[in-house]
């Protein structure tokens, strides 16, 4: 990518958390969620204790066998040793297996109750966070990077604290032999150690690089797959093809760069290794000479140097991916510190029964700070069961209506009323009970058409399902699909027709029987069969209901009985339909260019 | 370099890089030389410890530092050179890949969707490049060290070999049993993430309905079961992951204990040392890993195979249209299209049928039709997307088939339908055309910086601004953030769909510098009539940049809705379910098109509109 192409850095600065997290803050932040399993993993860190020290007991018993039963030529004590050994072993890897497996467990309950709490927090979260991030980012941070913590607990943290663990007690079984040697031959402990943490950090950031390379591949490819007519008709894909081929061989460079890194990295541990085996047979050799230290044990504490190397690998190692696991803890948490929809102070609830009279009074609205009023002192009056049309140009402030009435946003000023009550002093779930809307661009779910009818909820009977289907005029339409009520609908129902989904939405609001129906009418054309059960379904569910029709067709707008006209966030007429067009209005003007938009696109 | 041949791609890549992969063939071997005398050097310490013999422990620990210090330094050879060889590889295959997705038409887009091709390009390219890389060193690895260890093992001891060494053929076999049950596990595990992941995007994007509903409870409760369904399959990877290792240690185990009980009796003898006793039990340590690798390896070259299947098939599909002809066409003289009947794959019926037209240079035609009558499709032919069938299509008399499509694509300038621009800035957008291409080939450098060669210089810049002006986009753009050098698409800032279909008819406009046919292909029904004029009048003019064309010089077609942008054409096609239903200037039209009649008519009632109140009841659409 070019220079002034925005880096990836300044698009992710958003979900850090301030000032970073790190290893253990990453932990701690963990730590609620391990609470519930708090005695399973004290029983895994003790089982962990007993593997390392039956792995040190094992090299001693060769030790053993050697001066016992080699050197003191006790053919009974070698095959003991080597029935015991056998049993150690099998012990051992069982163990081995069990603790990986069990830990595994305790991992998922974990990261199950940190995905619940994920969604229950999401689901709290207010309209704006939605607005403001997209959908893939929130659920990237429900699965990819719950996911990378799975990897954490699998293969991180298990496997640290064992490797721990076992330098721990292999250094405790060095200096049973000989402190003298223990000190000398861990000597360059300290230095390679070092200088392989140094490694990691370098390997760490080269793998950052070729991962984003990775993205900016896929992101290539996409868009070119895409726009292959363009290119080939411009005849550039010969320098698409060079383009491409700088990304592919900047992703290899990064490549070949870590695998360079890798190289130097083994070899860090394998020197280490070398240099304190060798210092063990240089000390030890007098020290067996001067009787200090038994063959057996001289062996044996070559054996523990040469362990000491696999745990340290595998410290440095996983510290990588610690790494990777850190910035997605820093993604989820920052998730979790959003703030959710606030409640009130001292809930109201609303008039039972509700008699559905509903007023704006003064109602102003403001997205941002810096940004114009979307709403400026609208107040109206519905009467219950009465219709209000709601007419105004794109961008008049109609769509603003609808959130605040569902109390997705709050007034900045002003307020809402229903049936006397301020609508901000009432809980959201309540608010949102009462009100029901019929979106225009409909959001169906994977399953079925009942299901999305009843949105899986259990007190809506299959009986209701099937009422409110009639009732909207989807049965008659659904008589021509295979499998009726029970038909599949795919994601976001791309199989089903505008119309179709027009009608499961009323459905669903007819199952739900809220007491005040919101309305936002489709604006594209339906067929002309379709267009008629919608109007059949319109009317039948505002009988009885205060209804608010963001209202595009004529007929709607002329059945009201009191119609708002907004411009730019004011109301700049109240009036019934009749009122409005008898005199010079806006409503009227509007109503006469219409004439100009029945011409269909195209014919 | 020589062509790799789908059938045999491993053995194809390896001939090819032969100087990398040989280098860590034989670095390999050494580093397990290396690797396998260590033990060797130890045996000496010890007996020299047992001896107390300081002169000969001294040697010893020397040497044991000296093949140490061998294996690790051979050891970062072959890494590089591995490294190298299958990086190399993998960077060949995403070339070809590419290369190839943008060569193919339509049907194969069609049949493999933008996920798959990109999963292919990482995943599958990944896979294949582990089967070359780690898959074929590591079955070369277990090779060398049980060449080398056998002998060393069978030299201490015949009988204690074959002993020890009885349990561990079967490894493999329980390697490539428990890989497969990972593998199924994973699998599993992986579907059942993408559930939840599914589930996940739609609660998160009907947010509002959820919320909306009170749903929120209910979808929590849904979301568990998901939650808990993906946790038990991760438990079960988990389980088998976990037996993994234990698996294979029990073979060293068992080997050592045998080696305790049945060995130790040669040591008592004295016709073994104690030495040789410790490095044979080292030995029997270092074969396990070869046991494991043959089986690890073998899966990773399968798993490549199959990988390498998916991306073969993308390598052998064909493209629609076949670039065989030699024809060059330096400049646009006349179309010809004669009875052309077109049907798409799989398609009932044709979407074009018996049309036939022609067209001279200079000349304008446009073509209207509703939605379905062919349009497109002709506009894809006529730019070499989809085939025509045979002797259908002449370009300067010369048979479609005979041309050099490259050279009659550079006679086009398209604005098609649909808005597509690249995530570039700007100005790299409207001069999309401009062979910067020349100037990227001519430095060979690959460093970042030279994507910065196909940036506009400053003349060209004034080039897309005359352009961009000539479609009223000047002044929208001017008011970006970087103006003419702002960066488009996800990253950047995000046109309107009118903006979009503008930028398109500028990148057309500029490309006529060089080429001489223009295809405006529905893309003025974005723009008001002002600008319709100004598009269609630069057009005729050419008197944008350091053009000097005459008038005649361009060749325009023009797919519209709206017949004032037909109406000045010298000849209008009016398509009709894929037929010409009839050709002829506007006014021969009125007469002679029924559907051109009705177009007409609807188009200028809307003009004079001078709706009465009345006229509300009739359905339609208030803003």
């Amino acid at each position: 990518m070019t220079s002034n192409s925005p880096t990836d850095e300044t698009h992710d600065s958003a979900d850090r958390l301030k000032g970073g997290l790190g290893v253990i803050g990453l932990l701690l932040r963990l730590a609620p969620y391990f609470r519930p399993d708090l005695w399973r993993c004290a029983a895994v860190a003790g089982l962990v204790i007993i593997n390392a020290l039956i792995g040190r007991g094992i090299v001693m018993l060769f030790g053993l066998a050697i001066d016992r039963g080699l050197i003191a030529k006790d053919m009974n004590f070698l095959l003991i040793a080597a029935g015991v050994y056998f049993v150690l072993e099998v012990i051992m890897m069982s163990l081995q297996a069990g603790i990986a497996a069990w830990f595994a467990r305790i991992g998922q309950r974990v990261l199950y109750r940190l995905r619940d709490h994920l969604v229950d927090h999401v689901q709290s979260l207010p309209a704006a966070y939605f607005d403001r991030v997209p959908s893939g980012k929130i659920v990237t941070r429900l699965t990819a990077d719950t996911v990378s913590l799975t990897e954490l607990f699998n293969q991180g943290l298990l496997s640290v604290f064992s490797s721990v663990i076992s330098i721990v007690t292999i250094v405790i079984a060095m200096s049973l032999i000989s402190v003298k040697m223990t000190l000398l031959t861990l000597l360059v402990a300290p230095p390679m150690i070092y200088l392989a943490f140094r490694l990691s950090d370098r390997i760490l950031i080269v793998q950052r690089e070729a991962k984003k390379h990775v993205s900016t591949i896929n992101a290539f490819v996409a868009e070119n797959v895409s726009g292959i007519r363009v290119t080939q008709l411009f005849n550039r894909v010969g320098a698409q093809n060079d383009r491409f081929d700088r990304l592919s061989h900047l992703y290899k460079s990064a490549n070949l760069k870590a695998v360079s890194l890798y190289a130097l990295f083994y070899p860090t541990v394998s020197i280490f290794t070398a240099i304190s085996v060798a210092t063990a047979l240089y000390i030890g050799g007098d020290l067996t000479a001067q009787g200090a230290v038994t063959t057996g044990a001289m062996v044996a504490f070559i054996f523990h140097v040469k362990d000491f190397g696999d745990p340290l690998r595998n410290i440095l190692e996983r510290y990588q991916l610690f790494q990777n696991s850190v910035s997605s803890g820093e993604r989820i948490f920052s998730l979790l510190e959003e703030s959710s929809e606030t409640s009130p102070a001292t809930p109201r609830n609303l008039i039972r029964p509700l008699l559905g009279q509903l007023s704006f009074e003064k109602v102003s609205f403001r997205y941002e700070e810096a940004l114009p009023l979307a709403l400026s002192r609208v107040s109206f009056q519905i009467k219950a069961g009465q219709t209000l049309a709601v007419v105004g140009r794109t961008g008049s402030g109609k769509s603003t209506l609808i959130s605040l009435l569902q109390r997705f946003r709050d007034p900045t000023e002003g307020q809402i009323q229903l049936d006397g009550v301020d609508l901000s002093e009432v809980p959201r779930q309540e608010v949102r009970r009462a009100i029901g809307v019929v979106q225009q661009d409909v959001f169906l779910f994977r399953g079925t058409i009942a299901e999305n009818i009843s949105l899986d909820d259990p007190n809506i009977s299959r009986e209701r399902i099937l009422w409110a289907a009639g009732e909207a005029g989807l049965s008659r339409l659904l008589k021509m699909r295979p499998g009726g009520l029970d038909a599949k609908v795919e994601e976001r129902g791309v199989n089903l027709s505008l119309g179709e989904r027009q009608l499961i939405a009323f459905a669903r609001i007819l199952a739900f029987d809220p007491q005040i129906l919101i309305l936002d009418e489709a604006t594209a054309s339906i067929d002309s069969e379709t267009e008629k059960l919608l109007q059949e379904a319109t009317l039948r569910a505002r009988q009885n209901r205060t209804s608010i029709i963001i209202a595009h067709r004529i007929s709607t707008v002329i059945d009201a009985d009191q119609v708002v006209v907004l411009k730019q966030g004011e109301v700049v007429e109240l009036g019934s339909p009749t009122e409005l067009l008898s005199r010079e209005s806006l409503f009227r003007e509007m109503a006469q260019k219409q004439k100009e938009i029945t011409q269909p696109p195209e014919v | 370099m020589p062509e790799i041949d789908d059938s045999k791609p491993i053995s194809a890549y390896v001939r090819r890089l032969w100087r990398p992969f040989t280098l860590g063939t034989v670095t390999l071997a050494l580093t397990n030389l290396f690797d396998i005398l260590t033990p060797f050097a130890l045996m000496k310490a010890i007996d020299a410890i047992t001896a107390s013999d300081s002169k000969k422990l001294h040697e010893a620990i020397g040497l044991y530092l000296l093949f140490m210090l061998g294996t690790v330094a051979f050891r970062y050879q072959w890494r590089l050179h591995f490294g190298k060889f299958h990086h190399s590889v993998a960077e060949d295959l995403r070339n070809r890949l590419f290369s190839k997705y943008t060569r193919l038409g339509p049907t194969f887009f069609e049949k493999n969707p933008t996920g798959e091709l990109m999963s292919l390009m990482i995943n599958d390219v990944n896979t294949f490049r582990m089967a070359v890389g780690p898959g074929l060193l590591i079955l070369l690895d277990a090779f060398f060290l049980i060449i080398f260890i056998v002998p060393f093992m069978l030299s201490i001891s015949v009988e204690w070999t074959w002993k020890t060494l009885i349990l561990l053929p079967f490894i493999p076999f329980v390697i490539r049993f428990m890989e497969n049950r990972i593998a199924t596990a994973s699998r599993d595990s992986q579907d059942r993430l993408s559930e939840m992941s599914g589930y996940t995007q739609e609660l998160v994007t009907g947010i509002r309905v959820v919320k909306g509903f009170s749903q929120e409870t209910q979808r929590l409760n849904s979301f568990r079961v998901f939650s808990n369904r993906f946790a038990t399959a991760s438990n079960r990877v988990a389980k088998y992951d976990a037996m993994f290792e234990p698996a294979l240690q029990i073979g060293v185990a068992t080997g050592s204990v045998i080696l305790l009980a049945w060995g130790s009796r040669d040591v008592l003898s004295g016709a073994v040392t104690l030495g040789t006793f410790v490095a044979f039990h080292e030995y029997i340590k270092r074969m396990v890993w070869p046991m494991a690798a043959i089986g690890s390896g073998l899966s990773l070259v399968q798993q490549g195979r199959s990988s390498y299947a998916r991306m073969a098939e993308v390598f052998q599909a064909a493209p629609d249209v076949k670039n065989l002809g030699r024809t060059k066409i330096a400049r646009f003289e006349s179309l010809r299209v004669e009875n052309l009947t077109f049907t798409y794959p799989g398609a009932g019926h044709p979407a074009l049928s018996n049309v036939s037209f022609s067209l001279r240079r200079g000349e304008t035609l446009g073509i209207v039709g509703p939605v379905g009558s062919g349009k497109s499709t002709l506009v894809q032919i006529l730019g070499g997307i989809r085939p025509a069938p045979e002797g259908c299509l002449f370009i300067n008399g010369e048979t479609f088939e005979n041309l050099d499509l490259e050279s009659w694509r550079a006679r086009l300038a398209v604005a098609p339908q649909d808005a597509f621009l690249f995530s570039r800035t700007v100005a790299e957008n409207i001069l999309f055309g401009r062979d910067a291409a020349t100037k990227i080939n001519g430095t060979e450098n690959t460093d970042k910086s030279s994507d910065e060669n196909s940036e506009p210089q400053d003349a060209e810049l004034l080039e897309a601004i005359a352009h961009a002006d000539a479609v009223a986009l000047r002044e929208e753009i001017d008011r970006l953030p970087l103006g003419f050098r702002a960066w488009l698409g996800e990253k950047g800032v995000n046109l309107s769909g009118g903006q979009r279909q503008r930028m398109t008819i500028a990148r057309a406009l500029a490309h006529t510098k060089s080429a001489d046919f223009v295809i405006l292909d529905d893309s003025l029904s974005a723009v008001d009539g002002k600008t319709e004029a100004s598009v269609l009048s630069s057009l005729r003019r050419k008197n944008i940049g350091s053009d000097e064309k005459k008038e005649s010089e361009i060749t325009t077609l023009i797919i519209s809705h709206r017949l004032a942008a037909v109406a000045e054409a010298d000849r209008i096609l009016v398509l009709n379910q894929g037929s010409v239903e009839a050709i002829g200037t506007h006014f021969e039209l009125l007469k002679l098109s029924p559907t051109y009649r009705r177009i007409h008519e609807l188009q200028s009632e809307t003009k004079s509109s001078g709706a009465e109140p009345k006229r509300i009841e009739t359905e339609g659409t208030l803003l």
